[in-house]
């Protein structure tokens, strides 16, 4: 018996084929799942500025269309394709951006919180604000390393094939960009409420 | 920054992930959809090629067309010395011999011949 294809729950690069075969479902159901893991990581990636961040999204997708037809099954998952390109293009604009070194007050991220408590917010807010700034502090490698394995909860070895290094490296980036992280951070505990935390006895 | 606290902004970052605007998301399908590949049409099936004739058969059975034109030419040939008379011919050959006929095979009988 014949068994439909169902692009909901199909792989990655099973879709690939699909799409490059004119199946319109493969296409949306690739955007749904792609689109949001790019955006949110060009978006740590590139200091919090969602436009920029939307653009490089959108580029990324349109280089994973046109690549399909020539996808090769079992080589790269599409997710670290697209994350591999996702950094070039979010590195090229992070350097275009230093060496105008003009820095936009407009920027600042768009944060949303679902805490409904309006305090909680303001600190909410203050706090993904640091810890985007403090990224920005970090080196490209570092920034990277610690925003796909901690942020984007990817595993080391899938790291280490976005970034085309070993697994070792890779570790050592996230522990060095951690150590950074908390010496960014280590003068703004009480600035950003961690001991007034509203929700810390939750 | 203790790394509890650290542990504990990753965690709310990740909770705090930017989600796409449906403007973004139409942008990307609208991409998706002009960049991907048309199906092609299947093509209609081929008609049958049609059976060959008796004598084209037969024509490739002795071996096709130039074959088949030497054994006519030899047949045509055949049948024009088979109705001339080849006597009309011997002005042609007669002033070279000289003779009525020409012995070919001159006889050895004196070989066993006694004496």
């Amino acid at each position: 018996m014949m068994m439909a294809f169902d692009a909901d729950t199909g792989s990655d690069e099973a879709l690939m084929v699909l799409y490059a075969n004119g199946d319109r479902d493969a296409a949306l159901t690739l955007s749904r799942r792609i689109t949001p893991r790019v955006l949110a990581y060009a978006t740590r990636m590139l200091g919090g500025d969602r436009a920029e961040a939307e653009d490089v999204a959108q580029e990324t997708m349109l280089r994973l269309w046109r690549i399909a037809p020539d996808w090769r099954q079992g080589e790269t998952k599409v997710t670290t394709w697209a994350y591999r390109v996702a950094t070039n293009l979010c590195l090229d604009r992070h350097r275009a951006r230093r060496r105008k070194a003009q820095t936009a007050l407009d920027d600042a991220p768009d944060l949303a919180s679902a805490d409904p408590s309006a305090e909680g917010r303001l600190v909410q807010a203050d706090r993904m604000a640091a810890l985007q700034s403090a990224l920005g502090e970090l080196p490209d490698r570092q920034r990277q390393a610690v925003v796909l394995r901690h942020i984007e909860g990817l595993t080391n070895p899938e790291i280490a094939a976005v970034m085309e290094i070993g697994v070792e490296a890779v570790e050592s980036l996230t522990a060095r960009g951690k150590r950074a992280l908390s010496a960014i951070l280590a003068g703004r505990r009480d600035e950003l409420g961690y001991k007034d935390d509203p929700d810390a006895d939750r | 920054m203790p790394t509890d606290d650290l542990d504990d902004l990753f965690a709310a970052a990740r909770a705090d992930r930017p989600q796409p605007s449906d403007a973004l998301m139409q942008r990307v399908l609208d991409d998706a959809l002009a960049l991907q590949p048309r199906p092609e049409p299947l093509a209609p099936p081929r008609a049958p090629a049609p059976r060959p004739s008796l004598f084209a058969r037969l024509s490739q059975a002795f071996g096709g067309g130039p074959a088949l034109a030497g054994v006519f030419s030899a047949a045509v040939a055949g049948l024009v010395l088979g109705y001339l008379d080849p006597m009309t011919y011997d002005y042609l050959t007669g002033g070279l011999t000289g003779a009525e006929a020409v012995d070919l095979f001159p006889t050895t009988d004196f070989l066993s011949s006694e004496g």
